[in-house]
Order: C-alpha cells, then sequence, then structure tokens
C-alpha cells in the first residue's frame, strides 16, 4: 500500500495509533470536505490517499447481507472503508461516504461495545473484512495483535480476519486458541487479473498453511465464483492444491457465492476495468436487483465445487451460501436455511476447528 | 417589466447556454404555428445590441422565419453568474431541467468562477457527485440530445457511451425506423451492451426486420443457457396446451403466474 498523501482528522490526532502511523511521516490535518474538494480538483490520487479519523457510531453492525435471500447472522467490525486490492467485482468501487482509504483509530471503544453487545446476543461471530480486507493495513500498524489481544478476552465470540492478502507477519504464535481464525478469499490463479493487486492463490494457501502451524484455524471464502473457460477444471485444481497443504479439519468454514453486483456497479466495472470478464457472463435480474447468474447456472455451479471439496477434502465440510436463496440452500446444504440455525452450525464449526489437532 | 419586439439582427447569443444546441420537432412546429408566446430574455450590457441569456432555443427557431421576437430587456448590466441563474430561474418556472442542462450549469459555473452555491436548487446540483462526475466528461452529440430531450432514461442515454460512432449511428437509425416504447429502448440498449461485453458485432442484430425479431435474437446471445432452457420449456408448454405462462426466465423472480385457460 503506498500512502503518498495522508490526512489525518484533528480528533484523531490524539491516539496513539495515529502517533504511531504518522511519526516520520507528512501529513495534513484535513476534513473529508476538504479532501472531497481536492479529489475533485485533481490535486490527490484516490487509490493514494488516506485518511486516519475516528468514527462517531458504534463499531458493531449486522453483516447487511441483501434483500430476498438468506442472511447467516454474521457481524461486521468496520474499522476502515476501502481497499487498495482494486478487485473488479469489488462493491467498494461505488462506496463515495468516504471516497479514499479511511482507517478509525478510536477503536479502543470497541472493549466497551462488545461487552455491552454481548449482553443481547450469543453465538457471535464477527470479522473486519467486510469494507475492508483486514490485513492490508498490517504495513502501517499491527492491527492483527491488536485485534487479537482484544478478541482473546472475549473467548465465547468468534473473531474472522478476512484477506486476499499474505501479510501475516504480525501474527502472534498461539499456544491455546480459542476463537480467532484468519480467513482467505480464492479464486483460481486463471482469475488473477481479476485481482490485481492481491497475493496468488498460491501464496495464500501458502499463508493458511503458516497459520495453522502456528496456533488458528482457517476459513475460507469462494466468492465471488465466477463462471470462466475452464472453469470446473480451474476450480478442481484450486480446490486439490488447497488440500495437498492443510488439513479439512483445521478449517472453521467455507463460503460459496456466486458473483453479484449491483447495477450501479456494472458501470464502474466497465470504467475502472475494461478487460474484465465479469460481464461477459450471463446475467439476469435476481429478486434483490442485484445482476447475478440463472439459478440452474449457479446451481450447476455450486454442485461442481461441493463435489471437489468432498472429493479433495472431506464429506462433511462446514459449507455455507453467501447471499443464496432458500431453494438454494435445500438443494445443497443440511442445515436448515434460518439465520439462528445457520450461525450456530457455523459457530460450532469453528470451535471444532479451533480445537481440532494435527 | 414589459415586453418589447427587438429585431432579430440586434441580438447576440451570450456564452451561458446551458441546453444543448439543438432544436426538438415539436418546438419548431409550435413557433411555426403559434409564434413564440413566451419572450425570450435579453440585457443590453451598456453596449449596442443585446445580448441573449434566456429563450436559445425559441430565438434559434424563431431566427430562421420571423424578423423580430418578443423579448425581455433587462437594461441592468448582467454578470455571466447572473445570467445563468436567471435563466435557470426562468426554466424552472415551467419546466424541470434537463440532464444535460444540469451538467452544464457545473460546467458553466466553473467557467465563469460563479460561487451559486447559496441559491439551494442549484447547491444541490452543485454537489451531486454523479453530476460533477458527468460534466467532466465530453459526450457525443447523440447522448447529449438524450441526456437533453429525455427519450431515453438516464442510465441508457449514458451507457451508449461504451458504443463507437458506426455503433451509434445504427442505433439511433434502428429508432427512427422501428417505433420502441422507453422502456423497449432501455432493454434494447442495455442488451447491445452485452452483445459488445461479449465482443460481438451488434449490426447484425439491428439488421431484423422487426422489433420482435431484434430483441429475440439478442436474447439468445445474451442468455444462451436461459433461452435454452426456455425454449424446451415452451415446446413441452406447447405439448400439453397449458395455455399462456406469464413469466420472464431472465428475472429471478420468487413467483411464477399461470394462467390456465380453459375453453367453454
Amino acid at each position: 500500500m503506498k500512502i503518498d498523501y495522508l490526512f489525518v482528522s484533528k480528533e484523531a490526532l490524539k491516539y496513539p495509533i495515529t502517533q504511531n502511523i504518522i511519526k516520520e511521516r507528512k501529513y495534513e490535518i484535513s476534513t473529508l470536505d476538504q479532501i472531497r474538494e481536492k479529489l475533485n480538483s485533481g490535486k490527490i490520487e484516490k487509490s493514494r490517499a488516506l485518511l486516519i479519523s475516528t468514527f462517531p457510531g458504534n463499531f458493531i453492525k449486522d453483516c447487511p447481507c441483501t434483500p430476498g435471500y438468506v442472511s447467516c447472522g454474521y457481524k461486521n467490525i468496520n474499522f476502515a472503508y476501502n481497499c487498495p486490492l482494486n478487485c473488479s467485482y469489488c462493491i467498494l468501487q461505488e462506496y463515495l461516504t468516504y471516497p479514499i482509504l479511511t482507517l478509525f483509530v478510536n477503536i479502543n471503544k470497541l472493549k466497551n461495545e462488545i461487552t455491552d453487545y454481548k449482553k443481547s446476543h450469543e453465538y457471535i461471530r464477527i470479522g473486519t473484512g467486510e469494507l475492508t480486507d483486514s490485513l492490508i493495513w498490517e504495513k502501517l500498524y499491527p492491527f492483527s495483535q491488536w485485534f487479537i489481544n482484544l478478541f482473546q478476552q472475549f473467548k465465547d465470540i468468534i473473531f474472522e480476519f478476512k484477506t486476499k492478502t499474505d501479510f501475516i507477519e504480525n501474527f502472534p504464535e498461539l499456544n491455546k486458541n480459542e476463537n480467532i481464525i484468519v480467513s482467505f478469499s480464492l479464486n483460481p490463479e486463471q482469475l488473477k487479473r481479476e485481482e490485481l493487486y492481491s497475493v496468488t492463490p498460491q501464496k495464500r494457501i501458502e499463508a493458511m498453511k503458516k497459520l495453522i502451524k502456528m496456533g488458528y484455524a482457517v476459513g475460507i471464502h469462494f466468492d465471488p465464483l465466477i463462471e470462466h473457460e475452464n472453469w470446473e477444471q480451474n476450480y478442481k485444481t484450486l480446490i486439490k492444491n488447497i488440500f495437498d497443504s492443510i488439513s479439512p479439519k483445521k478449517i472453521a468454514w467455507i463460503s460459496l457465492g456466486s458473483l453479484r453486483f449491483t447495477k450501479d456497479l456494472r458501470w464502474q466495472i466497465k470504467d475502472n476495468h475494461p478487460h474484465s470478464i465479469l460481464l461477459k457472463g450471463e446475467l439476469i435480474e435476481g429478486f434483490d436487483k442485484k445482476y447475478r447468474y440463472p439459478f440452474l447456472l449457479r446451481e450447476k455451479l455450486y454442485g461442481e465445487i461441493i463435489r471437489f471439496l468432498k472429493e479433495y477434502g472431506a464429506e462433511d465440510l462446514p459449507i455455507y451460501f453467501c447471499m443464496e436463496s432458500e431453494e438454494m440452500w435445500k438443494r445443497f446444504l443440511k442445515v436448515e436455511p434460518e439465520t439462528e440455525k445457520i450461525n450456530k452450525y457455523l459457530y460450532d464449526s469453528a470451535k471444532k476447528a479451533l480445537k481440532a489437532k494435527i | 417589466m414589459e415586453i418589447q419586439k427587438i429585431p432579430i439582427n440586434l441580438i447576440k447569443e451570450a456564452d451561458t447556454r446551458l441546453s444543448l444546441n439543438y432544436n426538438p420537432e415539436n418546438l419548431i412546429e409550435s413557433i411555426k404555428k403559434f409564434g413564440i408566446i413566451n419572450p425570450v430574455k435579453l440585457t443590453t450590457n451598456g453596449k449596442e445590441g443585446f445580448l441573449l441569456f434566456s429563450g436559445f432555443r425559441r430565438f434559434s427557431i424563431g431566427k430562421n422565419f420571423l424578423n423580430d421576437i418578443p423579448a425581455i430587456v433587462f437594461e441592468e448590466s448582467l454578470s455571466p453568474c447572473e445570467m445563468i441563474l436567471l435563466n435557470v430561474k426562468e426554466n424552472l418556472a415551467v419546466r424541470k431541467l434537463s440532464l444535460y442542462e444540469k451538467i452544464n450549469i457545473i460546467r458553466k459555473a466553473e467557467i465563469f468562477q460563479c460561487d451559486l452555491r447559496k441559491y439551494s436548487f442549484i447547491k444541490s446540483i452543485l454537489n451531486n457527485e454523479k453530476l460533477k462526475n458527468m460534466a467532466k466528461r465530453d459526450y457525443p452529440e447523440i447522448i447529449n440530445i438524450y441526456l437533453d430531450t429525455g427519450e431515453l432514461d438516464k442510465k441508457s442515454a449514458l451507457s451508449l457511451r461504451f458504443f463507437n460512432n458506426k455503433e451509434l449511428e445504427f442505433v439511433s437509425k434502428t429508432f427512427g425506423n422501428i417505433h420502441f416504447t422507453r422502456s423497449e429502448k432501455q432493454i434494447l440498449i442495455d442488451l447491445l451492451l452485452r452483445i459488445k461485453e461479449k465482443e460481438k458485432e451488434i449490426k447484425i442484430f439491428l439488421e431484423k426486420e422487426n422489433k420482435k425479431e431484434i430483441l429475440e435474437s439478442l436474447k439468445k446471445e445474451v442468455f444462451p443457457f436461459t433461452a435454452k432452457l426456455e425454449n424446451k420449456f415452451q415446446t413441452l408448454n406447447k405439448k400439453i396446451k397449458m395455455g399462456k405462462l406469464k413469466h420472464s426466465p431472465f428475472f429471478e423472480s420468487p413467483q411464477l403466474i399461470l394462467e390456465i385457460v380453459f375453453e367453454d
């Protein structure tokens, strides 16, 4: 992550994380409106600018899922917005509230927020990878250590980092790990140009292998699944490679989600990624008005991927769908498509993977 | 202020025009038939002759067959920013601004360095991120016409920017030859765009004889998997004579509406 323009809000200046990041770096005290004006006048480049700020509201949010499809009951901690990995399918391309990379440093209030949240929620599965990649910030500050320290105080909450990088150098070895998992989004290497600045799938698999040795359980997200030439063979090879390197016992969960995106994102893809293959696919309009593959095509995709997972991994892998219809759940998965049941199933599967010895 | 008759040859256009320099047929017909009912707005700006700052279309149509034009003349000197403001106010009194005009407000405000944010109706335009992005682009003439006339919805009009000039010509020719409703145009442009995304020529589809053939052939190409299933389904449907089936395989829907017709 190359930062040429570092902006700090007045409120963020006093926080130790800010002080740590700005030392030996040039920065400017700035408001969001001032940054917007600079962006509009072309004085700064969006992808190379970072704002360090404070977040006024609660950090913990329900994962929004999408109307008309089944939710898995996941929760998010949005401690940062945006991502420099520049994936063609990424929804953050049309995210305008914070137009540049933004980091919220008042995360010290999270401890109290979690304590309160726990009073009214159980079987919490939570992570930091919705509006950013969880690990892209590691070169600026060891947030992984910070979150691990925090969540080791809440062992009944499953905490997940989600990434397409291999930035695991700040992760401590854990002798006893009851709740920290690190997940990797994966697609075949043939789709690498859709994930421009992510590390190769093989590097992500190697990072998974290392983390398991260091005491972590891992998650895998095949999301978005993209139909492309030779997709069966390419996903088969990817899945085989994964299970050649890691034990299925240490997998907390595996999500499958086929390509979907909003109508507005289509224009961003055309403008920002003119060579992307995403728009070549057969995309219809879903219940939620987003583009997605037709049901029977998605069924074909999932059917094959699940077959490969069972063939190379194990029969009883904790698989679930992201933003998929009830009908699809019923066709492939044992767990009933009800949010509470799914959440409990995945919570238990993560606990089982964390306990598993290899 | 009273309405005066001003000779056409004494009027020059100010460079604050917001609307596109394009005259719709219906306005031409109306002016030919009824003349100019709503007077244009002029300023003397202390010089000889008059400067037109509102009513550009009426003026450009009228000058083809009128010697003088009804006008309200502002005797005081107006800055370009004031002319833009008065033009917007006058138009807003009778109609909504077109997308093209909104984009042009942003452009002109920048050119003439106008601070128009104190006027709430203009502020919302100047602060609109999407409009600001559009203002930075140069669109082909035909897109500007669609943005100005509203003949196409905004998204369809803007998506035409992904077509080259030749393709734009095919599209507008098709719209000229075959009657498509506004929503059919929207569907057609979307399908054509998907054909382009598949790196295929759009021309062969637009050469079909009628609307139905054009749309059917495009759907087959864009949704091959779905079209194959649909064909299979319709063949089966014919055999069992189930009657009309209201559905579209091109949208995911939680419902399928079956309409079974009982004869006698």
